[in-house]
């Protein structure tokens, strides 16, 4: 489709989003991540049937924890959608990038 | 092709044609005269050193003419085999070449070579040459120099082609402002005789005319056409983009006539735009004749040699154009690809598949290929030594990002021995320059920037083992996909983001490990969902080369939707009369076991070796099965209730019901009938997609009314025409001359459908698009050509199955273009119209295709699963179960051992998704080959810079 987005995005692939680790979200922050975006399967289409249920869950923890250490919860935000949709992808991506900017710059960026 | 090469199982003959053709299916003999070469192919290196002294030059044919190449030379970079050959027409025996051959390939004596190989079945895949279209001489063709055909285009537009990839003027080498595209040249066209609509050339054409778009953003850019037949996967929703959101001008017309302007070669193309009246002059720098297939040169020779038929169209004739387009009137002999009429990519790779499937029934089962194993010819490193090899893709990723900056800075990562950068990676060169690499800095591990893993990891996986190395020592970087295509306007940027991703990707690879893999036995039982027209053609070419299929039904009778038609187009045959000879053959055949009324309740295990549970009334079984094919079919689009008054007026009827009327002769002789196109398809709001089929089917159901009641008159209203399928629009012409009128309406202005309030009377009104005028017309009948919706329950079969639908709600393929059998689940395929609408000789090209695809893990008898699966340190584990509960999979139970409770894991039940890993509280849990130091290690570099 080409659909054309933002290029602040980089990306990081996991076998499938129940692997993400709350670990590894922080891990990102602490690198300096200003937003973090999980891009879960569509929810009953997981190709391992509860991982992104499961991802879902730790990233709702997430948000409390960013809340908690005044970083703001939207930084971090969860999607779902099949691999087919480019659109929704793209969609996804505004958004994300649109709540970041409305936070500024991480506070642990280096 | 680099993978047909070295597939054990093919020999390849290049520079070469069948000559004789003798004996009967299962035993032909084949005469092949192997034209000489001059150079020979076990010695020749593919140096190049022949080449740059060679004095000759000649226009490059694979340029279309338009570079040129030398008398010494390979036709093109991805060439295989990568071996020269000699032009000896153009050689002036000048032995220069000769004294420049280090390896002494050159042999200017060699001979034609007369092979004899005997073979079981023939598949002719001739496919096409582009039409000339200097016989349209009032379009300018070999006369002007601007006016350019579609694949010369193609070649100015690719980075290995005479220009680099810059489209620019052949007149004076500069950057068009203004290009028209003209479509239908050489197609539509009775005056030459091409009365065919060639299926694939809007698409192409407005591909093209967005490439265009991609490189000079500020350009006009205009498409002029008949219908835009965007009937395929997505292409709809590809063309509304192009129009809307690129910009790209589409003007409803035909060219009729370009001309140029001597003095700045510039050309007026003259056109009636059809939806004003008016005649336009669009003046361009640059016109490009999209222009249609032709039967490849030497058709008629090899019809001669084989005894087939040529059809009217001048391809090839298939056995019967719905329910055999594989096979041809010669058993033994059949036809893949645009051999059989113009086809897209997805089309052509399924019915090459389907013409793979029908060829092998009778030839055995061929013997199992045995792996080869490679050892490097050098002392394998403990330290990590990586190769960085950037992938150009022929100009998707190095016209928006700067490779040459990508492969100097890649050089200088730590632990990367060297980097280097190439027009296509996956390409047998490409590969070639991976595996030399290897060799020549002594490489352990590599890592590709290029496209997607889901396209390519398994090529490089396949690559390193040729190599020697372990294939898991590998990672690929997507630079193009998630890169380079996504920010086509910043070339910056997306640099930048490249060199992080490949950061990231190298740091990934200094902690990958080897994987190991268990042999699971194949069960030799294939299942089969949906015994529509393209799951019983599955199901009786896997029951016929010998396995055991389980073949299961939602519905009482099988048949699917063709059973519940009335006549087929193009050739207006009883749809009875063709599936029910396949109907019993399904009944009745020893391997085919049939389950009706039966829906699947769940589904475990992986490719090789399922537990399917299916309930057929109240009875629940479980079937034990290797391979899973989804024939799942679509459903019809219910208009909502009052719809063009759907519901409210019983005179109001969907096509299908309007042929069950027609099949119990129910329908009586009307006045007036009036059908409405692209209802439920093609919709701003809802669904965005072409049907694909349902233009056909009104012009059968229009064609069967008149032939019945001439007297009758028939209204078709349309957006665009779609007679999409090889003889549609001969189909369509003939609908026409029978006197069915055809009115255009604009999208934006549906037909509306109201009733006399006393008569009840249907009346229908509908700005005709072409005269701009509002006409009403009563109707007896008005008939909806609904669209086609994804199957219902389609949802709960991609999550029992683990597997993904395209945001039109049909099941995602693995690749839109080159995989459109196989889905993400590992042993479970698709077929028919569960993919996308088809008609019925494309629903049965890919359920042969689907059963194609599925007897290569039958026939080896044995998978490879891949351990990437969980892990447990019994030292840190305390048994919580925390995993046990959140696994779906059942893989892992809380067993009681001497020194207390610990997890285990069943490494062929877990599926490797990890989400026992992140769930585990103490870190007892890991995921062999995505383990935290994996994933932190590139994600501490992707966010490193």
């Amino acid at each position: 489709m080409k659909l054309q987005y933002n290029p602040s995005v980089r990306m990081l692939r996991l076998p499938c989003t129940g692997r993400v680790d709350v670990l590894h979200v922080l891990k990102a922050f602490e690198l300096g991540a200003d937003g973090v975006m999980v891009v879960a399967c569509k929810k009953g289409e997981c190709a391992f049937e509860t991982g992104n249920l499961a991802a879902e869950r730790r990233i709702m923890f997430v948000k409390k924890l960013l809340n908690q250490l005044g970083l703001g919860s939207d930084r971090v935000n969860i999607y779902f959608l099949s691999s087919g949709e480019a659109d929704k992808f793209v969609a996804a991506v505004k958004d994300m990038v649109e709540k970041v900017k409305k936070l500024g710059p991480s506070p642990l960026k280096k | 092709m680099a993978e047909a090469a070295s597939h054990p199982n093919v020999t390849l003959y290049t520079l070469s044609e069948v000559k004789e053709v003798n004996g009967r299916a299962g035993d032909f003999k084949v005469k092949i005269l192997k034209h000489p070469r001059y150079v020979d192919e076990t010695k020749c290196t593919g140096c190049g050193a022949c080449y740059e002294v060679c004095p000759v030059e000649v226009p490059n044919e694979f340029d279309m003419g338009l570079g040129v190449r030398k008398a010494i030379y390979v036709p093109f970079p991805q060439a295989v085999p990568l071996t020269r050959a000699i032009d000896k027409e153009h050689c002036v025996n000048c032995r220069m070449c000769i004294g420049r051959c280090k390896p002494k390939a050159i042999d200017y004596d060699m001979q034609p070579q007369l092979v004899e190989v005997n073979v079981g079945s023939i598949i002719v895949t001739t496919g096409y040459d582009e039409f000339k279209p200097d016989i349209r001489k009032e379009l300018g063709y070999g006369i002007y120099q601007n006016v350019i055909t579609t694949l010369e285009f193609e070649r100015l537009a690719h980075a290995t082609g005479p220009t680099e990839g810059h489209i620019v003027r052949p007149s004076d080498g500069k950057a068009p402002q203004r290009v028209i595209f003209v479509q239908c040249v050489g197609a539509r066209d009775l005056k030459i005789n091409k009365a065919f609509c060639n299926k694939a050339c809007c698409m192409y054409g407005m591909k093209n005319a967005g490439i265009v778009k991609m490189h000079y953003p500020d350009a006009e850019v205009y498409v002029s056409y008949i219908d835009i037949r965007a009937a395929g996967k997505l292409f709809e929703e590809f063309y509304q983009a192009r129009k809307d959101q690129w910009g790209i001008k589409f003007v409803k017309g035909r060219a009729s006539k370009i001309v140029e302007d001597p003095n700045t070669k510039n050309l007026i193309v003259s056109l009636v735009d059809m939806q004003t009246g008016d005649i336009r002059k669009l003046e361009a720098d640059l016109v490009v004749l999209v222009a249609a297939f032709e039967p490849a040169k030497g058709t008629e020779e090899i019809a001669k040699i084989l005894g087939l038929k040529i059809a009217e169209d001048g391809f090839f004739e298939e056995k019967h154009a719905v329910v055999a387009p594989n096979e041809t009137a010669i058993s033994g002999i059949y036809l893949g690809g645009v051999s059989q009429g113009p086809k897209d990519t997805p089309d052509s790779i399924c019915h090459a598949r389907g013409a793979a499937s029908a060829s092998t029934l009778n030839l055995g089962i061929p013997p199992q290929l045995k792996e080869v194993e490679v050892k490097p010819e050098f002392e394998l490193s403990e330290e990590p030594k990586i190769g960085v090899f950037v992938c150009h893709c022929g100009g998707n990723i190095s016209n928006y990002a700067n490779v040459q900056e990508l492969r100097e800075y890649a050089e200088k990562l730590p632990s990367v021995a060297v980097a280097k950068d190439y027009v296509f990676m996956c390409s047998e060169p490409g590969q070639k320059l991976i595996k030399e690499t290897i060799a020549e800095k002594k490489l352990n591990r590599i890592t590709v920037a290029a496209c997607t893993p889901r396209v390519h990891e398994l090529t490089f996986r396949k690559c390193l083992i040729g190599a020697g190395l372990d294939p898991y020592y590998f990672e690929l970087v997507n630079i193009r996909d998630q890169d380079s295509l996504v920010h086509m306007n910043q070339p910056k940027e997306a640099t930048e983001k490249a060199k992080d991703l490949i950061r990231s990707g190298v740091a990934r690879v200094v902690k990958l490990e080897s994987v190991p893999s268990r042999e699971i036995k194949v069960q030799q039982v294939a299942l089969i969902i949906g015994a529509g027209i393209s799951g019983i053609h599955s199901a009786l070419d896997l029951a016929n080369r010998g396995f055991k299929v389980y073949l299961i039904e939602r519905e009482a009778e099988i048949g699917g939707r063709m059973k519940k038609l009335y006549k087929t187009f193009p050739t207006n045959d009883e749809t009875e009369r063709l599936l029910k000879p396949l109907i019993e053959e399904v009944k009745n055949h020893s391997n085919i076991k049939l389950l009706t009324s039966t829906e699947v309740i769940s589904s475990s295990g992986t490719i090789g070796d399922f537990a399917v549970i299916v309930k057929q009334g109240s009875k629940e079984i479980e079937l034990k099965v290797g391979v899973i094919i989804l024939a799942t079919g679509t459903s019809e689009y219910e208009p909502a209730h009052g719809e063009f008054g759907y519901k409210i007026n019983p005179n109001v009827i969907t096509q299908l019901e309007l042929e069950q009327q027609l099949k119990e002769g129910k329908f009586e002789k009307p006045n007036n009938v009036i059908m409405i196109q692209c209802v439920g398809s093609r919709q701003k709001e809802g669904n965005k997609y072409c049907s694909r089929i349902c233009c056909n089917v009104a012009l059968k159901n229009a064609m069967i009314i008149r032939e019945k009641y001439p007297e009758a008159n028939v209204y078709i209203l349309y957006r665009d025409l779609r007679a999409y399928g090889r003889r549609m629009e001969e189909y369509y012409q003939k609908v026409q001359e029978m006197g069915v009128m055809f009115i255009e309406y604009d999208s934006e202005k549906p037909p509306e459908v109201t009733e006399d309030p006393s008569t009840k009377e249907l009346i229908v009104k509908v700005e005709d698009a072409v005269i701009r005028r509002t006409i009403e017309i009563p109707a007896d009948k008005v008939v909806l050509s609904v669209g086609t919706v994804p199957q219902k329950g389609i949802e709960r079969a991609c999550e029992l199955f683990g597997i993904t639908r395209t945001a039109d709600g049909f099941l995602e393929e693995v690749h839109l273009k080159l995989e459109p059998n196989a889905t993400r689940a590992p042993g479970v395929y698709i077929a028919g119209s569960a993919a996308f609408p088809k008609d019925i000789p494309d629903s049965i090209s890919m359920g042969r295709a689907a059963a194609s695809v599925a007897s290569i893990p039958l026939v080896n008898g044995l998978v490879k699963l891949e351990l990437v699966t969980a892990l447990v340190d019994e030292k840190i584990c305390v048994g919580c179960g925390i995993c046990e509960t959140i696994c779906p999979f059942e893989a892992i139970r809380i067993e009681e051992t001497p020194k207390g409770k610990v997890a285990v894991v069943n490494e062929v039940k877990c599926k490797g998704c990890g989400q026992c890993v992140a769930a585990c509280p103490i870190g007892a849990m890991s995921l062999r080959y995505w383990r935290d130091e994996q994933i932190l290690a590139s994600l501490e570099a992707l966010l490193a810079e």
